[in-house]
């Protein structure tokens, strides 16, 4: 007997582990350095802003830097060394 | 001639916020399956439109510019492609970050800080990018293979 089935019906079923053929994107050592190069670029000068003018600039200006430095620390957490770690030791 | 008509409408309509979360996914959804070819069509006139937009009156005002803002969430969304995908552009990128980084209205200053979040973690993460788990090859042309027929299949219960 000849059945017509939806594929969400195929979604639950067992497939062997080792048959899954899952591609992953591993950071090659060029992206690693665009990301480097992005954030020493543009956080470290809002941070220069938040320092050196931190009396001088306004509510909005402040604002909008550190929303900046957070979205930048955000996307960058993953390249950070564990706090246990030597390099941050060493700060 | 689809992917013109395509092009044209997401670089020449100014989606109201209520709109934007709706095409953006749209756009997610393109940009998951051809990263390469999305980027290709829609990056560099986003870019370029984002340059011809970023006056320094403009970068000024509080009140902010519709076709910035939107061609700013447009450029926020094509960043999340695969790092891979956007190396190449990686000039083209940051000349746009260099140019609106000092935007001074929240909304879009907003949309820049999640541009670089996401723009961060595509080139920093490890993620799946292909985990389909379907029989037939969907890739084919459509004259082969017509996708959404992969949706229901027959198969004999014995």
């Amino acid at each position: 007997m000849i059945y017509c089935i939806i594929l969400f019906q195929v979604w639950g079923q067992h497939v062997d582990f080792d048959k899954l053929q899952v591609k992953f994107h591993i950071p090659r050592i060029d992206e690693i350095d665009f990301a480097c190069e992005f954030v020493e670029i543009f956080i470290y000068s809002e941070l220069a802003v938040l320092y050196e003018n931190s009396v001088k600039i306004s509510n909005d200006e402040r604002l909008r830097s550190l929303t900046l430095v957070y979205y930048i620390a955000t996307g960058c957490l993953v390249m950070i060394s564990p706090t246990e770690s030597k390099e941050v030791h060493n700060l | 001639m689809i992917r013109e008509k395509i092009i044209d409408y997401l670089t020449n309509s100014f989606f109201s916020s209520k709109a934007r979360p709706l095409v953006t996914s749209l756009i997610r959804a393109i940009l998951k399956n051809n990263p390469a070819e999305t980027l290709k069509y829609l990056l560099p006139q986003t870019c370029e439109k984002i340059m011809n937009n970023s006056e320094t009156s403009v970068l000024n005002d509080h009140k902010g510019d519709l076709a910035l803002v939107w061609y700013l969430t447009l450029f926020s969304e094509l960043v999340r492609a695969r790092g891979d995908a956007l190396i190449i552009y990686k000039q083209m990128i940051m000349s746009v970050f260099h140019r609106c980084i000092h935007i001074i209205h929240k909304d879009s200053y907003k949309i820049l800080g999640s541009a670089a979040k996401h723009l961060l973690n595509s080139l920093s993460n490890i993620y799946p990018i292909d985990c389909r788990r379907t029989i037939e090859n969907i890739d084919e042309v459509f004259i082969d293979v017509l996708p959404i027929r992969v949706n229901s299949f027959s198969f004999e219960s014995d």
